[in-house]
Parts: structure tokens; C-alpha cells; sequence
């Protein structure tokens, strides 16, 4: 069964390994461990149709010996014993033999088998909850009947048709007087829009806060809501594609197992940059990708408390192998299937010089106006002060695009490209770019 | 409603008093608004800075360059970036870091160098460091950020030298000081010729500025015009003189004082020692240095006793060991041994140091002054570093209650890094005993600090093996939270070697 047919999975580094322990001690309880001692059987299973998995038998202080399984294209672990920190050190003393080299390769017992379907399941599940927790949604999905969608798309009606009027109650009244007002005047709204249940508007309406001292940026995100709320009016009246970005980004609730069950995209999909910032009481985690073969750009959301971890193997400068499937926005995608674990990219596909990179962002917006943040790739650029004393990014011509400058000055970029011409990703917003790696010495390095 | 302009001024004003319809115009500010931010407006640039030069050194591999990243978080003392606590301690393992990855050859990746340049904008101690690891881009980058121009290759080092002797009769105060400094180099007679024959027109201040300067080739030939500096009314210039005279052996202050301190101090023909402190502290007292006042209390008589003592040639005494171990009235024992230790610290005296460390090291613990420490510390920094580290030696030998009496953190402190095999041991042999006793284990806790910085990186598994054997005996004794520090910070410091050393 076992012959050449079998996938060859890349080794981890061992630092690569430890660097998933919550903690030093868990470190050092797992290089303990990983000798030879304690394990009656381990192995690593590559079949088809099941990701790659190691396993093993880890003699503890009880009798029976504790069971420790990892998917290693997440990696995603199981392991019968009681500890409460994740990873436990089974689980890293194994990830740690594997990376020495010391699994053989073999056919996985029944436990591990029953752990991975039961694992297809979850997964979808899990998504499903987080999504529900932060859209405020009850019983999405398929749990919701369809009068229960029917009666939240009426209320979110009803609370774009009170944002309309508020819109331009804010235009009779003068936007001069309305950057007086302070963060109460919109908390107002938006609160008015989440009992609506339209949170994604609610959060447009209470960005807008932050705008008060720069009356042209205001003026411009209050007429991209009426792009929204008109939009949302004349729905019937939308190309499909386009009603369903706009009532993603109003804010309904979109389920997993929809988006899951749209046409998955496979690719080399390189990832660009991880950004995380926090948002109400959550950090938002943003890694950007693209894909090698297409150069289709894709996000993936990820959501923790403060102080929570976010466990994730999505590292800049790596690329995955894997099918994903898109939300109606052509952006956010979920990780329907990995082909193959993580590998370093060895170039960086979409680059573009800056026309073409611009063109493309434009067009991203053309298909979805209220697009906030873009993954873009300038191939050619240096870093530059502007006449200004901010920074951009030239290629030559006495101008260039700018950085958005609450990043800070982009000193690590600055050093890495030494005054030469390279290529940089970044999260592109209305204020600017957001450097988020850099291509140097063959490798994408994180800024 | 043309353009942007138009729209954005009947917005600000408002439709209620501008006129015109608020929707339309909120249509109208939608198309310009998606308009706008579709066609990005780029900004004017200033030239960019020529390219850096062109640096063929090989930089450090992915697992150093992410650990350096760690370790260049100095000020977020984040629970994952390194297993040390306090900032000094962070310096410390990202200074070894710097050296190793020195003395490897290798750079630290770009990315990471302005970091390094901030780093050593607040801690000047890494200065040094910085130019072999991140090569010329330092110097590049030094030149884009005022804040970072002491990385700068055309940072101005040493002014030319000045020696045109119009300096002397003219230049600036500053000016004159350097070439006097500069002549006492070349010819130390011209030099004191030239200060004493201006002595006496020179206003006070210069005269205190430019005393000092005798200090570069010192010898008895000054003396003369030292002890006419001793008379002088400016405070700043006595002192200047004391201290240059000071470092004079044999010089008449220094005889002034061994006669002062043989009349006190005088060993007797039955080898007790007798006693007996000056009565007054008079004018020549004074002019010599000595303190009339007394510190808060201390008698009179004995600070003048221990000032005298502090000041007196060591040769002047029996050899240390003889001298201590004679008889001497209780009394003022205390006074004479700090008057000495003084002297020890103040002449660098090491086997004074020594013989005086343990009586010392009792007066304090039984009663002492608020400065006491310090002097106890300024006795071990006369030791050469041997015998440092063979005090703190014997000491832990001896047991950790009586190790801890020394403050033998102190001295461990005070030893060079890493420390010699013989510390080693000693204090893994202290650590094993202390940690291996539930409960007593709090006093090992400094001496765990200690070691994770002054053990070398090499005696990470042994020290490991150590506190894993304990945890896996006692998993929730709390007492063993320092021991899992230093095991963390030895096994980082021992990966971060390793991995300087090894990866590609």
C-alpha cells in the first residue's frame, strides 16, 4: 500500500514546532519527550483524500497510553490527555520527532481514522459560530427558516430606508455643523442600524467619527452609504453578483455552508501579509493572498478576544495549495480543502508596476464600491519622502503612491530596500498603502 | 454640480440654507466620491537617497533573523519575545546575540537594523556593537534620521589636533585644556613650566579647569605646585590638587598623612594595637582634606580617626593578614577596618581587599551606615576578577545562608561573563541543594537570576535536566518559578547559539 505513490510532506524545522507551545515551560516538557522513551508506536499516514496526519502512542503516568494525532496541513491536534494548554506537549514532542525524522510512514489505526472524518464536520461548524457570533446573527444558515430571513431582510430594509434619511439630514443641515457633533451623533445611528440588524452598515456609520476633522472624507464615505442604502432600495433591479455584495456588506449574515458550497478555486495561493487590528471588542486578523496561477486576490477573516491566540499556520512568504471558496463580495474567501502543507514562495506572482497595479484596484472597485482595503502588489518601487515629509512609494517620475501614514514611517521597509527598487504588498485603504511585506534576498519578508 | 469643489461647498453649507435638493446632491457626492477614490492621486516625491552601498556579507539565517526580531522588542516585555523580565537583562542576552552573531561573520537582516539603531539610541552600551553586525547600512540610515546620526561613518570623532601654542595664549578655555593635555603627552616638564607661570593671572575657574590636565604623565615633580594649589580659595581647585596628589606615592601630603595616622594607629609591644583618635581636626587636617564634619552619627573623633586612616599610604601598616588578626580595643576596631577598606578601595589595594572582606562583610551585617554597601562593593572591585570569583566560590561552598551574607549575588554580579568553570560549579551545586529543599527554595531565587545571564549557554541541559527532574517531583510548587526561568533562559540563550552557529 505504502510505495512510492506516497505524497512527500516538507519537514518542519523543530523551531517551527516549538514556536506553537502556549508557553517555555510547554517547550521544554516536549523536547523532553520527544526521545524515544515514552512512544510505543507513532506514524504518519498519507492517503488519498485524507490530509497527511501523524500519530502516536505516548506513554504518560496513567496505564493506557495517551493518544496524540496532528493533521499536518493546518496543523490541527488531538490528544486524549488532560491537559488544558493547546498544543500539549504530546502533541509538539510529536510534531518534534517528525521534524527530526524519526515517523515512519504507515497506515493509521482507527482511532486516528474516526478523528479525522469526524474533523470534516467541525470545521464547517466552527466557522459557522464565529461568523454568527460576530454578525450578531441568531440561528444562521440552515437552522433559520426562510421566514425568519424574510422578516430580518424587512428590518434591515427598514434601517437602511431611516440611514437614507439620515444622510441627507446631514447634507440639509450642513456638514460644517456636523463635524462639531462627536462620536454620540453617529453612535446614535449606529446603534439604530444594529437593532436593525445591519451591523456591517452600523460599523460604516460609526468609522464615520473618525472622520470629523477632514470634511472631504467624510462627505465621501456619506456618499458611498447612499450608494449603499439606494442600492439596497433597488435590489430586484442589481445584477445578482452585485445584490449579493451589497447585502454582504450591509451586513447579512452570509453561512459557511453557503459559501462552502459555492464553486471551490484551487491554486497556488501565496499569502501576502497578515494584519491584525482590533475592532469593537475583537481583533481582526486580515491575511491577504493571491494566487500564483490566477493572481486573484483573496482574504481570509479571523476573529479572537484580546488575549486569546490566534492559531493559524497562514504565514507571510508561504504559499498554499488548497481550494478556496468566495463570499458574494469576490474577496473573503474560506479554506475549503488544503492539497498540500505550506512551502516558501519562491516569487511573488502578482506584482504589478504601479498603472497596472492602480488600474486593477479600480476595477476591484468598480465591482464593489464599498471596498475598504485591497491587497496590492507594486513590482519596481522605492520607498521615498514626499514633498510633504510623509513617505510613498516611487517608481521613478517625481511622484509615487502613497503610504498611509498611521502605519508610522515605514523604517523596516526603508532598510530592506536600501534606496533600491523592489517589490512590496500591502493593504491598500482610502488613507494610503499599508506595507505588509517585502521581496528580498528570494524571500517575501514580513514588514 | 460640476465638480467635487462645488459638490464639497454645498455640503458643507447645506441644503437647508444653501439650497438645492439634499438628495440629489448626496447622489451627486456619491458619483464623485467613487470617482475619486477609483482614480488614486499619486503624491510628489523628493528624490529618493542614493542606494545603500552594496553589502556582499551573508546575513543570519530565518530562525536568528525571527529570534533578533524577538529580542529588538526591548520595551515590550511581551510573555512570549524572551524568557528575561527586566530590561537590563534583555540588553544583556540581545548584546550576546549582537556579539555572536559578530564573531559568526554574518549581518543582521535590513529589515531589522533600524530597530537596532533605536536600540541603541537609549542604551549607548550597544553602540559599540552595532557597526559589525548591520554593516553599512547603519551608516546609510544614519544618514536619514538626526536621532540615529551616532551611527553616521562621518560622525565627527576627535577635533585635529591643535597645537599651535597661540592656542595656549589665546584660545578658549576648552581649547587651552586640550593642549595642555596634548603637551603633557609629548613633554610633561613644558607643560607644568607653562600652567606655572600663568598660574597666579589665571581667574579661579580657569585655574580649576585646567589643574586636572597634570593628571596625564603625573609625577613628583608637580608636587610643588600642587601644594600651592592646596592654598588656593577656590574650593574646586583644592580638590583637583587632592586628587592629583593622591595618586602621588610618596609625596609629602601622603608622608603628612602616614605621620597623622602612626600617631592614632600604633602597633604595641605586647601586638595588641593601640588607639587613639585625633583630639582636633586642625588647619593642616583640613588643608590635607580631611572632613571636619562628621556624617550623621558618627562621632567626631572617629570620622576624623577613619578619614585619616582613608587617606594613608597601605604600605605604611604590616601586611594585611597580621595587622587584622591583632588585638585592638572594641571600640574603635570598627572605625580602623573602615578606614582601611577605604583605602583598599581607594588604592585598588587587592590583598588589602581581601583580608578586610570578611570583617567588613560582618560590621555591616551587624550595624553600618547607609553607604556601607557601597563600600563593601567598591572592595570587590579592587579584587582581580580570580580572586572575585574564588571569594564567591568558597563563600557558596561554605553554604547559601552565608553566601547570601557576603550578598553574593553582588560579587557574582561583579564576575566576568561567562563565568570560569569553578562558579559554575559551585553555584550549580548551591542551586541543586536550595531547589532540591521544598520551600527553601526562595533563597535561591537571586542566585537563579544571576545564573541565567552568567552561565554559559553550554550548561543548558544540565541545568535543564536539573529543573525537570524537580518539576516532575513537585509539578505545583511555586517555589520552583525561578529555577523554570533560568532552565527558559539558559535553553534560549543556549538556541540562540546554536542557531547562529548552525543554520545556513
Amino acid at each position: 500500500m505504502l510505495d512510492g505513490a506516497v505524497t512527500e510532506v516538507p519537514r518542519w524545522s523543530a523551531d517551527q514546532v516549538l514556536s506553537l507551545a502556549p508557553d517555555a515551560a510547554a517547550q521544554r516538557a516536549a523536547r523532553a519527550l520527544a526521545g524515544d522513551q515514552a512512544w510505543s508506536e507513532v506514524g504518519l499516514s498519507v492517503e488519498d483524500g485524507v490530509p497527511p496526519t501523524a500519530w502516536g502512542l505516548c506513554q504518560g503516568t496513567g496505564i493506557q497510553p495517551y493518544q496524540t494525532c496532528v493533521d499536518l496541513t493546518e496543523p490541527a491536534y488531538r490528544c486524549s490527555c488532560p491537559s488544558r494548554k493547546l498544543p500539549c506537549k504530546h502533541t509538539l514532542a510529536l510534531l518534534l520527532r517528525w521534524a527530526a525524522g524519526s515517523v515512519p510512514a504507515a497506515r493509521a489505526p482507527g482511532w486516528v481514522r474516526d478523528w479525522q472524518a469526524s474533523r470534516v464536520d467541525r470545521v464547517s461548524r466552527a466557522a459557522a459560530t464565529t461568523e454568527a457570533a460576530r454578525t450578531g446573527g441568531e440561528g444562521t444558515g440552515r437552522a433559520a427558516g426562510e421566514t425568519a430571513a424574510l422578516r430580518r431582510a424587512q428590518r434591515v430594509a427598514a434601517g437602511l430606508a431611516e440611514l437614507d434619511r439620515w444622510l441627507a439630514d446631514q447634507l440639509r443641515g450642513g456638514l460644517a455643523g456636523v463635524s462639531r457633533l462627536g462620536y454620540d451623533h453617529f453612535d446614535v445611528m449606529g446603534a439604530r442600524l444594529v437593532d436593525a440588524q445591519a451591523p456591517g452598515a452600523a460599523r460604516l456609520v460609526r468609522n464615520l467619527a473618525g472622520y470629523a476633522g477632514d470634511p472631504a472624507r467624510l462627505l465621501a464615505e456619506l456618499g458611498l452609504l447612499r450608494l449603499l442604502t439606494a442600492g439596497f432600495a433597488g435590489l430586484d433591479r442589481l445584477p445578482p453578483a452585485l445584490a449579493a455584495t451589497l447585502r454582504q456588506r450591509a451586513g447579512m449574515p452570509v453561512a459557511a455552508e453557503e459559501v462552502l458550497a459555492g464553486e471551490p478555486v484551487r491554486d497556488r495561493w501565496q499569502i501576502l501579509g497578515v494584519h491584525d487590528e482590533p475592532e469593537n471588542d475583537l481583533i481582526v486578523r486580515r491575511v491577504w493572498l493571491r494566487g500564483a496561477g490566477s493572481g486573484r486576490a483573496a482574504l481570509v477573516l479571523s476573529f479572537a478576544a484580546p488575549g486569546q491566540v490566534f492559531i493559524t499556520d497562514l504565514v507571510t512568504g508561504t504559499q498554499l495549495d488548497a481550494d478556496l471558496c468566495f463570499y458574494p463580495d469576490q474577496l473573503r474567501v474560506l479554506i475549503a480543502r488544503r492539497h498540500a502543507p505550506a512551502t516558501p514562495i519562491t516569487a511573488v506572482a502578482a506584482a504589478s508596476p504601479v498603472p497596472a497595479a492602480l488600474r486593477e484596484y479600480a476595477r476591484a472597485l468598480a465591482a464593489d464600491p464599498w471596498l475598504e482595503r485591497w491587497p496590492m502588489v507594486l513590482a519596481g518601487v522605492t520607498p521615498a519622502r514626499t514633498s510633504r515629509q510623509r513617505w510613498c512609494l516611487t517608481a521613478g517620475g517625481g511622484d509615487g503612491v502613497p503610504l498611509d501614514p498611521a502605519a508610522g514611517v515605514p523604517w523596516r521597509l526603508v532598510a530592506a530596500a536600501g534606496g533600491r527598487p523592489v517589490t512590496v504588498a500591502g493593504d491598500w485603504t482610502a488613507a494610503g498603502l499599508r506595507p505588509l511585506s517585502v521581496w528580498v534576498r528570494d524571500q517575501l519578508v514580513r514588514l | 454640480m460640476t465638480g467635487w469643489a462645488e459638490v464639497m461647498a454645498a455640503a458643507l453649507v447645506g441644503t437647508a440654507r444653501g439650497g438645492g435638493d439634499a438628495e440629489a446632491l448626496l447622489d451627486a457626492v456619491a458619483v464623485h466620491a467613487l470617482r475619486r477614490r477609483a482614480g488614486v492621486a499619486l503624491v510628489p516625491t523628493e528624490p529618493p537617497p542614493a542606494p545603500a552601498p552594496v553589502d556582499a556579507t551573508a546575513t543570519v539565517g530565518p530562525a536568528a533573523a525571527a529570534r533578533a526580531d524577538a529580542l529588538l522588542a526591548l520595551d515590550q516585555g511581551g510573555r512570549d519575545a524572551t524568557p528575561v523580565r527586566d530590561l537590563a537583562g534583555r540588553l544583556e542576552l540581545l548584546a550576546e546575540w549582537l556579539t555572536a552573531a559578530a564573531a559568526a561573520g554574518r549581518r543582521l537582516p535590513p529589515e531589522l537594523v533600524p530597530a537596532l539603531l533605536d536600540a541603541g539610541r537609549r542604551h549607548r552600551q550597544l553602540r559599540p556593537l552595532i557597526a559589525p553586525v548591520a554593516g553599512p547600512l547603519a551608516g546609510w540610515l544614519a544618514g536619514q534620521r538626526a536621532d540615529w546620526s551616532y551611527a553616521s561613518v562621518t560622525a565627527p570623532v576627535e577635533p585635529p589636533a591643535d597645537d599651535d601654542h597661540e592656542v595656549w595664549e589665546l584660545g578658549a578655555i576648552g581649547r587651552r585644556v586640550a593642549y595642555l593635555r596634548r603637551l603633557r603627552e609629548r613633554d610633561p616638564a613644558r607643560a607644568r613650566e607653562l600652567l606655572e607661570k600663568a598660574w597666579g593671572a589665571e581667574p579661579p575657574e580657569h585655574r580649576a579647569a585646567l589643574l586636572p590636565a597634570l593628571r596625564t604623565g603625573l609625577s613628583g615633580a608637580d608636587e610643588p605646585l600642587l601644594e600651592r594649589a592646596l592654598d588656593d580659595r577656590r574650593r574646586q581647585v583644592r580638590e583637583a590638587a587632592l586628587e592629583l596628589l593622591a595618586r602621588l606615592p610618596g609625596s609629602g601630603w601622603a608622608r603628612r598623612m602616614a605621620a597623622r595616622a602612626g600617631d592614632c594607629v600604633r602597633p604595641q609591644g605586647s601586638g595588641r594595637i593601640g588607639v587613639r583618635p585625633p583630639a582636633t581636626c586642625d588647619r593642616s587636617m583640613r588643608r590635607d582634606g580631611i572632613a571636619p564634619r562628621p556624617p550623621a552619627g558618627t562621632g567626631e573623633r572617629a570620622w576624623w580617626l577613619e578619614e585619616i586612616l582613608a587617606r594613608t599610604p597601605l604600605p605604611t601598616w604590616p601586611a594585611p593578614r597580621e595587622f587584622l588578626t591583632r588585638g585592638m580595643a572594641d571600640s574603635w576596631a570598627p572605625t580602623v577596618r573602615r578606614g582601611l577598606a577605604r583605602a583598599a578601595a581607594a588604592q585598588r589595594d587587592p590583598a588589602w581587599a581581601a583580608a578586610l572582606l570578611a570583617p567588613l562583610t560582618a560590621d555591616v551585617a551587624s550595624r553600618g551606615r547607609p553607604d556601607d554597601r557601597l563600600l563593601l562593593e567598591a572592595l570587590y572591585q579592587a579584587l582581580p576578577a580570580d580572586d572575585l570569583a574564588g571569594a564567591a566560590t568558597a563563600a557558596l561552598r561554605r553554604g547559601l545562608g552565608e553566601a547570601r551574607e557576603i550578598g553574593v549575588e553582588q560579587v557574582l554580579g561583579m564576575c566576568p561573563r561567562p563565568w570560569p568553570p569553578a562558579v559554575v560549579e559551585a553555584v550549580f551545586a548551591a542551586l541543586a541543594d536550595q531547589l532540591g529543599r521544598p520551600g527553601a527554595s526562595w533563597r535561591a531565587a537571586g542566585l537563579c537570576e544571576r545564573a541565567a545571564l552568567g552561565f554559559p549557554a553550554g550548561a543548558a541541559p544540565r541545568v535543564v535536566a536539573l529543573v525537570d527532574r524537580l518539576r516532575s517531583d513537585r509539578p505545583h510548587d511555586r517555589g520552583l518559578a525561578a529555577a523554570d526561568r533560568l532552565a527558559a533562559t539558559l535553553q534560549f540563550r543556549h538556541d540562540m547559539l546554536e542557531e547562529l552557529t548552525c543554520d545556513q
